[in-house]
């Protein structure tokens, strides 16, 4: 019979799977220098997810990350080139910077969905638009080059712990706190029971507009620092490059098995589903796939993956017995 | 009021548009007793107990009494919390996706303002909180929806008395339970009662109640008819106390039936009902009764296509027919007023007219394909008038409209359909005497004029006033098929409710 | 019994046809020549078409209750399957773009032939794709904003394997014409816009489908109770944006002599703000087509005028999303009150 292992065990076995698929394929695969550069790669989608996992986990969505981290990005390579040689041009201080630009959107985000009630798929749709708006009005679609970014963002960019690039430990840092918070706080709680039975969750005198509220900072918050992170990959800021980037991090948290009406799902799933996509990825362009299939094995895997946790889930559904039924 | 008194009803009433839930109801629940509260389905039990629980606001003149304090209501489910009483709903108001430790501790964590979880604690704790109801086989570390439901259960009592409770109200406790974890679940009110804490439990099943409760309330039509102890009854004399009425409907007295419209054999679904088969006659009214949660809906539901069989068969005049959508029965001219009148019979925000010709949409249309209003509005005036629904105008939004005027909007839409057999479920929910009383003359017209109505109801007066033949189910079977003549109200409540 | 004043939404029309002589009014007055001026006139009545007929699209599916984030990827493949075909078996014609003289068409066949060949051709990759939505959305069962969401990259990635990137260039004049073409001094493609809103607000109004749909917005349980075959009609309506989508690539390609990614991408975020300001209820069963079209001519007139007045175009996309949460917000505080009166 089917062995009921935890959705983040599948998820593992899937990813070892097509990782060893590829593998066989070819060789480069496994080499380090690729696997990190994989993983590096996904550090900012993988950030974005995180928040994004708490988001799904109410039952909402955010659409509007991609020009959250866009705006973010321009914020603070504005400022690094403003501020040229000043002392408060540091990485402290820009990180700072980043994360707080980030819990203003999110905040907007927040009071839209949490307090006025709107829907988040369209309010996050309205404030996408807003924020690529006053985004392009304000750098007017330039880029900030790599020459006019200071020295220590360009160290910063090459900084390895232990032969690990520092972005991904930032990741990994992440990964931690976020599941620290999902897991041993009363917030994550709430915010799992919220979406388990948002009803029981007003009845026992939660106050869900305010935590939703908290929720969108933090994804937010969050989104910012994946653009801290973004600009020390790339040593430059296009404000142009995030296009289609909600679709990704969507995409991945919900392959992760977050379900769509929420409160269920995990921080861990949401990083394999980034890894997983990443993998795929990777396996194309390694098995010199041609890169106008990616995008459709991409979407093809994402609708996939849904259509199966939605299967699943209504079968569960209906095994659900109602009446009592004499022998 | 005396010092072993825990809680006293004063004179709760409860108004709800159009019907009195709770009619100047006052009894005491005595402290560490067993209380037992029945009556059959509207008589005013969950009404009062939602008061109780603090969801709910009485009528003002009524009376909480407790802790010698007279309350005119419970201002929220936490004050009803905080004076000791803890309700246990029929859906347990847990959470399926946290864990059972959680879903325990839950409540008393954030009253206690705690930042952080332990989950050690609360492991710990909720481990405890289910040994003192002698439970020591439940993980506490997995999702509650991965439980069975006897468990959930278990969980939500233990949830109750980590709050510090003094009295736990529980709605229809063993209606999912087998044989075995009901014998458990009693054991542990047993327990409560050992430990002073009080139990107010509403049930059918009246051998349950017999075994367990030391004292019952009878609830009839809202009205209190008397709060007995155990050992001054018996079975029969409770069944009578639950439903011995004047019966204000003349009862049907029979007439002819004419051939066989729709013959069920042998329908079974699993998880629903199993077995059902009876045959529908052309001029005929056949109900079908039982308690709520008996599966007679269920049945319906098949017949109408929303809820497909197993397995059985299902003849139409005579020709076997697979009923697959709504679509379908529609075409075969089946008809199905819902229970749920707001969420399935209409549709609330749009107008009258809408309402009424959503199903006959195809046949408005005129030579071009187009729908053609003028035919609409003389249908929609047409039913106005057959069922006497009153509305100031046919753009009006069903949702203003009374319930005995909403419902006869439902009807209006099906009779348009010129349907043979019509399946009604609960006619008169929620409707005031006077709508009931035209429901059943309308209903009792269209039977003469050739329809075959299966009609779904607990209202027993209604179901003898309006029957050619009665069906009892219970537990997702029938168990009895009564004739008009030789039904009485007594005998169907015997064989809805759970005795042998 | 026609009650003029019955419901907000009838109100909704007139104040919105009020905004949009005051802005027109207003530009009018503030930039005579230019704004007033036939060449301007006639640029924007052949913009807004394109825009116009995936609000439609767009307008339909909120009805019965969904989205289609999709549509303009639809759009776009649908568009560039046709451009591909002209060009690969169309005459040669002149692209225009650097670098490449002469489209690749071997001139197999004529310019009309294969202008109808993929005319067809766009309709059926629409509808096929339409279909796909439909099958998710229906026979999965998964809600339509993670379908559209998830399709919206596939197609466009289609589309991407199709131009590798660039833009498919050089159609038949014939193909062109379209795009050219004014009828008594009104651009053809306005015709064609009206022509379409005119026949949509008809079925929506008169016909059984339409009134369908608006049950089914409403409320899809007590729809399916009623006998209304709600997975057909839910299909129906999935395919009918695609063919609006189909409809709506003719005319961009007609109007670019090209297909490429990218045209219209804002159109999806413009098309929903169109549809609820033009009064149509976000969850469904609310809506008419007047007032859609009315939102579209407000949202034109604001994207030339502010054009011509000299304020940025990136004002227009902040004003969108402005627009649709103010609407969204008042929408529902107008909705609050009209429960609490009842």
């Amino acid at each position: 019979m089917k062995i009921r292992l935890p959705k983040e065990t599948w998820l593992l076995i899937i990813l070892a799977i097509v990782a060893v698929l590829i593998g066989i394929r070819s060789s480069i695969f496994f080499s380090a220098e690729n696997l990190l550069d994989l993983i590096k790669g996904s550090t900012v989608i993988g950030i974005c997810a995180l928040g994004m996992t708490f988001v799904a986990m109410t039952g909402g969505i955010d659409i509007s990350v991609s020009a959250v981290i866009a705006g973010v990005a321009s914020i603070i390579g504005n400022y690094m080139f403003r501020s040229g040689n000043s002392f408060f041009n540091n990485v402290i201080i820009v990180f700072i910077i980043s994360a707080i630009s980030g819990a203003v959107f999110g905040a907007i985000n927040g009071i839209l969905i949490g307090k006025l009630k709107i829907p988040s798929i369209v309010a996050t749709l309205g404030t996408l638009a807003i924020f690529k708006g006053v985004l392009f009005l304000i750098t007017k679609g330039y880029w900030v080059n790599r020459a006019d970014l200071p020295e220590w963002l360009k160290s910063l960019s090459l900084l390895t712990v232990f032969g690990i690039p520092i972005q991904i430990v930032i990741f990994f840092i992440l990964i931690i706190i976020c599941w620290l918070i999902m897991k041993y706080t009363t917030f994550g709680r709430i915010v799992y029971a919220i979406g388990g039975n948002s009803v029981s969750a007003i009845r026992i005198g939660i106050n869900v507009d305010r935590v939703i509220l908290y929720v969108y900072i933090l994804m937010g918050i969050l989104s910012g620092i994946a653009a801290f992170v973004h600009t020390t990959i790339m040593v430059g800021v296009d404000p142009n490059s995030f296009t289609g980037f909600e679709f990704k991090v969507i995409g991945a948290v919900f392959i992760g098995g977050v379900a769509i009406t929420g409160g269920r799902g995990s921080v861990f799933g949401a990083v394999i589903g980034v890894l997983l996509l990443a993998v795929i990825s990777n396996g194309m362009i390694i098995a010199r796939i041609p890169i106008f299939w990616h995008q459709i094995v991409t979407g093809t895997v994402i609708l996939l993956a849904i259509s199966f946790d939605v299967v699943q889930r209504k079968r569960f559904e209906s095994r659900l017995t109602k009446i009592d039924v004499a022998e | 009021m005396d010092n072993k008194c825990f809680l006293r009803i004063d004179n709760i009433s409860k108004t709800y548009p159009g019907v009195k839930a709770c009619d100047s109801i006052s009894f005491e629940i005595m402290k560490g007793e067993i209380h037992a509260l029945v009556g059959e389905n509207g008589a005013g039990k969950s009404t009062l107990i939602k008061i109780l629980a603090g969801v709910e606001k009485p009528d003002a003149g009524s009376g909480i009494i407790i802790d010698n304090i007279t309350l005119p209501s419970f201002q929220n489910a936490i004050e009803s919390v905080k004076k000791g009483i803890a309700v246990i709903f029929q859906d347990f108001s847990l959470f399926p996706n946290l864990t059972v430790a959680e879903n325990i501790s839950f409540s008393i964590e954030m009253e206690e303002g705690q930042k952080f979880i332990n989950w050690r604690k609360i492991n710990k704790r909720a481990k405890s909180s289910l040994k003192e109801v002698g439970i020591t086989d439940i993980d506490v570390d997995i999702p509650l929806e991965s439980l069975s439901i006897a468990k959930q259960q278990l969980v939500a009592i233990a949830r109750a008395l980590i709050l510090n409770v003094k009295l736990i109200i529980m709605d229809e406790p063993t209606s999912s339970l087998t044989k075995g974890e009901v014998d458990n679940l009693f054991r542990i009110i047993n327990e409560l009662k050992a430990r002073g804490i009080t139990t107010l439990f509403i049930s059918h099943k009246l051998d349950e109640v017999f075994k367990i409760a030391d004292t019952i309330t009878v609830l009839r039509d809202g009205k209190l008819i008397g709060t007995y102890i155990k050992n001054n009854l018996n079975e029969q004399k409770l069944i009578s106390l639950m439903v011995g009425r004047e019966i204000d409907f003349v009862k049907k007295s029979g007439s002819m039936t004419g051939d066989v419209l729709l013959d069920v054999r042998s329908i079974t679904k699993k998880g629903n009902f199993k077995d059902i088969s009876f045959k529908l006659h052309k001029n005929e009214i056949l109900s079908i009764t039982g308690l709520v949660g008996s599966g007679r809906t269920e049945v319906a539901k098949a017949i109408f296509g929303l809820n497909i069989p197993d397995s059985g068969e299902i003849y139409l005049k005579g020709k076997k027919v697979r009923i697959s959508s709504p679509e379908t029965a529609m075409k075969y001219g089946i008809s199905y007023v819902p229970e749920n009148r707001q969420q399935e019979g209409l549709i609330m925000g749009q107008s009258l007219r809408r309402n009424i010709s959503i199903s006959v949409l195809r046949q408005l249309r005129d030579k071009l394909g187009f729908l053609n209003f003028r035919k609409e509005k003389a249908i929609t005036n047409e039913q106005i008038k057959a069922l006497d629904i009153r509305a100031y105008s046919i753009d009006m939004l069903v949702k203003n409209l009374s319930g005995g005027n909403q419902q006869k909007v439902v009807v209006g839409k099906w009779i348009a359909t010129k349907p043979e057999i019509l399946i009604i479920d609960e006619p008169t929910n929620g409707i005031d005497i006077g709508a009931k009383a035209e429901i059943h003359k309308l209903l009792q017209g269209f039977a003469n004029a050739g329809m075959g109505i299966l009609m779904i109801s607990s209202e027993l007066p209604e179901v003898l006033a309006v029957s050619d033949k009665i069906l009892v189910m219970r537990r997702g079977k029938i168990t009895a098929e009564f004739n008009i003549n030789e039904a009485t109200q007594e005998k169907i409540m015997g064989k809805a409710l759970s005795s042998a | 019994m026609k009650n003029k004043f019955t419901g907000f939404f009838k109100n909704q029309e007139i104040v919105l046809l009020l905004i949009f002589v005051v802005i027109f009014v207003i530009l009018g007055f503030l930039r005579p020549q230019e704004f007033l001026g036939k060449y301007n006139l006639q640029s924007m009545a052949s913009q807004f078409p394109e825009l116009g007929i995936i609000s439609l699209g767009m307008m339909v599916v909120i009805l019965s209750g969904g989205i289609d984030l999709s549509i303009v990827s639809v759009s776009t493949l649908a568009g560039v399957t046709g451009a591909w075909i002209m060009t690969k078996w169309g005459p040669p014609v002149e692209t225009g773009i650097e670098g490449l003289d002469r489209s690749t068409g071997s001139g197999a066949l004529s310019g009309p032939v294969v202008i109808i060949i993929a005319i067809v051709a766009i309709f059926a990759v629409a509808l096929i794709c339409g279909f796909i939505n439909g099958f998710f959305i229906v026979k999965v069962g998964i809600t339509p904003i993670l379908v559209t969401l998830a399709t919206m990259t596939l197609f466009e990635g289609v589309s991407l394997y199709f131009t590798k990137g660039g833009s498919i260039a050089g159609l038949p004049p014939q193909f062109i014409k379209i795009a050219n073409t004014n009828i008594l001094n009104v651009p053809l493609l306005f015709i064609i816009f009206i022509v379409v809103a005119i026949i949509v607000g008809i079925f929506l109004e008169r016909s059984s489908w339409g009134r369908s749909i608006y049950m089914l917005g409403s409320n899809p349980i007590a729809s399916l109770f009623s006998g209304i075959n709600t997975k057909r009609l839910t299909m129906s309506v999935y395919l009918f944006s695609a063919a609006m989508a189909a409809i709506a690539a003719i005319i961009i390609s007609a109007r670019y002599n090209s297909a490429k990614i990218g045209t219209g991408s804002s159109y999806i975020l413009q098309s929903i703000t169109i549809v609820v300001l033009g009064g149509t209820a976000i969850s469904g069963g609310y809506g008419k087509v007047t007032g859609t079209v009315i939102a579209l001519l407000i949202m034109q007139v604001l994207k030339s005028g502010l054009n011509i007045v000299g304020i940025s175009q990136y004002i227009t996309d902040i004003a969108a999303g402005v627009i649709l949460i103010i609407v969204l917000i008042s929408n529902l505080y107008i909705e609050r009150t009209r429960v609490l009166k009842t």
